[in-house]
């Protein structure tokens, strides 16, 4: 009998608690916002959105949702399954201690890691400062002039060190000379980018094999990944009398001993900050970085942040140079890349700042001696080092006798470096113990008697060139010397995160970038130890719940997307976008059809597109969109025939960019598909359509997704992101290999590496695992839905005051939209730059600006902002139309009005009030803002004044001084 | 023989302003060959270059002049015999930071270096997604003997830090 007043055990059980807490809007709100749109159901509001030619038929392959306990707790058994052994692999990767209090208030802290790029400065100046701190912290070290805000990963950032060279080498060769000290995984990228663009790899000894050789480039690394530490500069001058340019890969940590390669005349300085207080985490993420000449910058790849002046000619933070990022002609870019590292360049940038000069100097000497002591107690047991001069590591024989040393060393939870079956390589790092030296000693010794720390240790010399020692000062700023304290520490962090805005304060409403929540139940495994602690080249029988989680999660987003399988390695959207090419590359010359190289990219497509395209040395044909953003299909048909013989792919986003649902994108696809392309989905917009709509089934033969985006994992202030692509079973053969994957020595692919580790950022993919677990198939179907509602009830709210734009025939948008400002401009002078700034003043960041189309703003609310907050926000709308609306009248000055003034700043308030509107109307436009208010801390930024007067170190202490 | 005529154009954008000129045109034997034209800020400006038989030409132009009546003002010059100028042609692309003087600046640097300017095309545009206010330019230039590509990139870069200069040979040149 049912008893109507007893609950269901399912009721009371709330398995799907967390779909819920995930989407912003109540059941009761998302029936009133479908009533407000005329809609009389979801279902039928989704029928009038979604076409019905590319929806799904069957409910997503997944399970029902998890509570977060309960996915927690299977998270966890996976995790056991990873072995945590003492790491002493090397290669670019070290164990480090994260400063707990940077861990819990800059690493877990929602403050950071929720916020997004720093396009607008003005809420920025707290991320923007680290960002400026990592900089200086890299080009002192390196003893560069220039250094940018972080970029993927070592690999990466050597890969685009060649491309550099290329372009402004005056020598004329094609050979990129790259010595074979340099780690394995570097080479293997730095192959996977050169093919394509025509640059030839020649993998050498320097000091035999570079003299032969006709080459534009080269890189060296120093400290090599065999541990040698040998000086560059003889092959510096040799290869700069003949034009060439000299990158070098290197270590910061090294380098705090060691003369900086900037002083030895390199002109581009790579490396990893990874032991910079980042968790190895199983090879990523980390922050790279890139140093170069000044003569350079404006060829340097990845963002950079100078200092400038707000409108008040107070110093302000912003990003700099952002011309690079515009450039001119999309299709001849030499680097496709957006996403840089920023959380993780902060984390490394406060670790600085909380050792300090000394403090880092004294790591790094106890490294060293630790090192010394190792290879002087190997020497006792009769064990021959190769090593000669070295920081940290050594390589030491053992003839015949590598492998039993391997399986003796694990069975004490060691893991020393594979080299080949005579030689072992050993790392040490900060979290070496004198304890972890004898255990080392122990597994030579061969059951005889060890030697003692005690005894070996007092009688070590260092064993440093001394020709290479440090001479010249570093990290003197203010900035590097004053954190030292917990407490000073504890309020820096503080006092930076509270001068941002990020998820944790406000909705983020920036279109195509996808805000959503980062759940905290999704971030609590990324510290997890078992995750973190695991070197990327790390025995796979220790990493089998990492083997289980990555092959869960590409089961899943399988399910997701329709394809047939995944690869997790691409650390990027841009570079998920570089792997999907490169795998149709792969294809077709698979089939003897290597000609093909035309990609036809629509008119509307994000800028990344073009340059990827260009990147795997195909050529750019850009088919027309129509009035709409849509493709226009007639002259795709033209195109696509015309170009026959050579199509290789089409390259789309869909939902577009414009963030229509196109009506003909299966007709688009099969024209593709007749002509001999393949098709390329940018999963950009993925989050309009997981449950609703597979690309794998509507025509698509690969896609990236944006992980950061559609599966929660967050922006980290620019940084981390994960692109990893889908691809229908006949391209699976071609996506990136590495020597790092199994089946590798059973004859797996190693080439096609696009990153440096195997599954790249692996250790944030626990978020995405937790996120769908606990959403289910029901509740991903829902985001969707609730996303697609979300940008429907701003675009009908807004509609009254602001053109949208882009909106189909019924008037109805997809999961985001477009407001044109050009005739507010027009008519009354005021500009979506002056609209975006004033809702500073309201407490908001902007949505995004002039992206697709200039002089627009493009608003997407996700599915997790509850009806309250996209009411709040629509009202500051309305509120800065009315303003507007003002300034079309005269009455308010067309040139000093709250709008052109906006942000206002606590200091611009307290000063002598000369505008002819109220101080309260500049600052409580609303009166909710009375209850709980933002200070920008700065007034608007002066872009043009920073980019002339160039200062991408931090400025000196004087340059803060009140100009107010 | 034909006569060429330049013609400069600029009245209040309305609806069949080009087709005004271009019946004259057809109507007083002339050849329609080149043409600029854009709608700036409400009014509507353009030049354009027509070939007319010599004997026609004085009618022609005085045919034209009678359009002034319609509220467009007009400017007309006979080519001249003046042999076009030699050196190679490129094509710049340039993008920077917006700022009073860019221009100047600009054609300061080209003059200086003695490049003509074939033909030029600026906007200015917001920055995708920063939203700060960017200036491009399109232009066609003559480079002068002994000027290389290199040089001119490098003098007008340095005008700003923040200058992004494309330099191309012009197809077809």
């Amino acid at each position: 009998m049912k008893d109507a007043a007893r609950p269901s055990f399912a009721e009371l059980a709330q398995q799907d608690a967390f779909i819920r807490r995930h989407i912003g809007p109540s059941a009761a709100e998302q029936a009133q916002m479908l009533k407000m749109l005329g809609q009389s159901s979801f279902a039928a509001f989704i029928d009038s959105v979604v076409p019905k030619s590319i929806r799904s038929r069957e409910p997503l392959a997944l399970g029902a949702a998890m509570g977060e306990a309960e996915a927690l707790g299977k998270l966890r058994q996976i995790a056991d399954k990873n072995k945590v052994f003492k790491s002493h692999i090397g290669m670019g990767y070290y164990d480090c201690h994260t400063p707990t209090v940077i861990l819990r208030n800059l690493l877990e802290n929602p403050a950071w890691y929720t916020a997004y790029t720093p396009y607008q400065p003005e809420i920025s100046q707290g991320r923007l400062e680290v960002l400026l701190n990592f900089q200086t912290m890299v080009s002192d070290l390196t003893g560069m002039q220039i250094a940018n805000a972080s970029l993927l990963d070592e690999a990466t950032s050597a890969a685009e060190a060649m491309t550099l060279c290329r372009r402004v080498s005056k020598a004329k060769g094609k050979i990129f000379f790259v010595s074979s000290d340099c780690h394995p995984q570097t080479i293997d990228v730095l192959r996977t980018r050169a093919e394509p663009v025509g640059i030839e790899i020649q993998v050498g000894d320097e000091r035999t094999d570079i003299a032969k050789a006709d080459y534009f480039g080269v890189l060296l690394q120093y400290p090599g990944t065999s541990g040698e530490v040998r000086d560059p500069s003889a092959i510096i001058k040799a290869a700069h009398d003949k034009g060439a340019l000299v990158a070098v890969a290197s270590d910061l940590l090294a380098l705090t001993l060691l003369k900086p390669p900037g002083e030895m005349g390199a002109d581009v300085v790579v490396g990893s900050t990874q032991r910079f207080g980042v968790p190895m985490g199983f090879g990523g993420p980390h922050a790279a970085f890139f140093a170069t000449r000044d003569l350079y910058k404006r060829d340097m790849p990845g963002r950079l942040v100078g200092a400038s002046l707000d409108a008040q000619g107070n110093m302000a933070y912003r990003l700099a140079l952002q011309t690079r990022e515009q450039h001119i002609r999309r299709e001849k870019a030499s680097s496709n890349i957006c996403t840089a590292q920023a959380l993780l360049a902060m984390i490394a940038a406060m670790y600085a700042s909380y050792h300090g000069p000394a403090g880092l100097t004294t790591i790094a000497k106890r490294v060293h001696r630790l090192t010394a002591t190792l290879a002087a107690g190997l020497k006792t047991l009769g064990v021959k080092v190769d090593t000669a001069a070295y920081f940290d590591t050594v390589i030491v024989e053992r003839a015949g006798g590598a492998n039993a040393l391997h399986a003796a060393a694990r069975k004490a939870h060691i893991n020393l470096r594979e080299i080949d079956a005579d030689r072992v390589g050993i790392s040490l790092d900060e979290t070496t113990s004198s304890a972890d030296l004898e255990r080392l000693w122990a597994l030579f010794a061969a059951g005889k008697a060890a030697p003692a720390f005690a005894a070996i240790e007092p009688k070590v010399v260092d064993t440093l060139p001394s020709g290479l020692s440090r001479t010249s000062p570093f990290l003197t700023h203010p900035v590097f010397n004053t954190y030292h304290s917990e407490t000073d520490m504890l309020r820096y962090l503080r006092s930076l995160s509270d001068k941002d805005l990020a998820l944790d304060r406000t909705m983020i409403p920036l279109g195509s970038c996808t805000m959503k929540l980062n759940a905290t139940t999704e971030m609590i495994p990324v510290t997890w130890k078992e995750f973190g602690g695991l070197h990327p080249f790390a025995p796979h029988d220790q990493t089998t719940g990492y083997a289980q989680l990555t092959a869960d999660l590409e089961k899943m987003l399988c399910a997701c997307t329709g394809y047939d399988s995944i690869s997790l390695q691409p650390n990027s959207g841009a570079q998920g976008e570089y792997a999907g090419l490169l795998a149709i590359r792969g294809y077709h010359q698979s089939r003897g059809e290597g000609h093909r190289n035309i990609c036809l990219i629509p008119s509307s497509a994000h800028g990344t597109n073009p340059a990827t395209a260009q990147m795997v040395g195909m050529q750019v044909v850009v088919v027309a969109c129509d009035a709409k953003g849509n493709v226009d299909v007639e002259d795709l048909r033209a195109k696509a025939k015309k170009h026959a013989q050579a199509l290789a792919a089409i390259m789309i986003t869909y939902p577009s960019t414009h963030g229509v649902f196109e009506e003909r994108v299966t007709e688009i696809c099969a024209i593709v598909h007749e002509h001999g392309g393949q098709v390329y989905i940018d999963g950009a917009n993925m989050n309009a359509q997981v449950g609703l709509a597979q690309p794998g089934h509507y025509g698509g033969d690969v896609s990236h997704l944006n992980l950061h985006k559609t599966f929660c994992i967050p922006h980290g202030g620019g940084g981390p992101g994960v692109g990893p692509i889908g691809v229908r079973a006949h391209l699976t053969p071609f996506m990136p290999g590495h020597f790092a994957l199994p089946g590798f020595k059973e004859g797996g692919r190693k080439d096609g590496a696009v990153a440096a580790a195997p599954w790249g950022s692996a250790s944030i993919l626990p978020i995405v695992w937790v996120y769908i677990m606990m959403m289910g198939r029901d509740g991903l179907r829902q985001a969707s839905e609730v996303a697609i509602l979300n940008a429907n009830y701003i675009a009908k709210r807004l509609a009254p005051h602001y053109p949208i734009l882009y909106a189909a025939e019924n008037g109805m948008v997809a999961h985001e939209c477009i407001l044109d400002l050009r005739p507010i401009k027009d008519e009354t002078g005021i500009s979506g730059e002056d609209v975006a700034k004033r809702l500073i003043d309201f407490g908001f960041h902007a949505p995004t600006m002039s992206f697709p189309v200039p002089g627009t703003l493009m608003i997407e609310p996700t599915e997790s902002e509850p009806k309250a907050e996209l009411d709040r926000f629509c009202d500051a709308m309305i509120r800065i139309r009315e303003e507007i609306t003002a300034v079309a009248k005269g009455t308010l000055d067309r040139n000093d009005n709250p709008l052109k003034n906006a942000p206002h700043t606590a200091m611009v308030l307290t000063a002598e009030w000369k505008h002819p509107y109220p101080r309260e109307q500049a600052v409580f436009p609303v009166p909710s803002l009375k209850r709980a208010k933002y200070w920008p801390p700065v007034g608007r930024v002066d872009n043009v004044h920073g980019d002339r007067v160039l200062v991408c170190t931090c400025p000196p202490m004087s340059a803060y001084e009140d100009n107010a | 023989m034909d006569a060429h005529l330049v013609l400069a154009v600029i009245g209040r954008d309305r609806p069949g302003l080009v087709n005004a000129v271009s019946e004259v045109v057809t109507a007083g034997g002339g050849s329609w060959l080149e043409t600029r034209m854009a709608s700036l800020a409400g009014q509507f400006a353009g030049i354009l270059q027509v070939s007319v038989p010599s004997a026609k030409a004085d009618a022609l132009i005085a045919a034209l002049k009678t359009l002034e009546a319609k509220g467009l003002k007009l400017m007309i010059e006979r080519a001249g015999d003046t042999p076009p100028p030699t050196g190679k042609m490129m094509a710049l692309d340039l993008i920077g930071a917006d700022r009073p003087g860019i221009v100047r600046d600009l054609s300061r640097v080209l003059a200086a270096q003695n490049v003509s300017i074939a033909e030029l095309e600026t906007e200015r545009v917001a920055g995708q997604f920063s939203g700060e206010p960017m200036f491009k330019a399109r232009a066609r230039l003559l480079l002068p003997d002994g000027l290389s590509e290199d040089k001119l990139r490098q003098s007008i870069e340095s005008l700003a830090n923040e200058m992004m200069v494309d330099l191309e040979l012009a197809s077809g040149e």
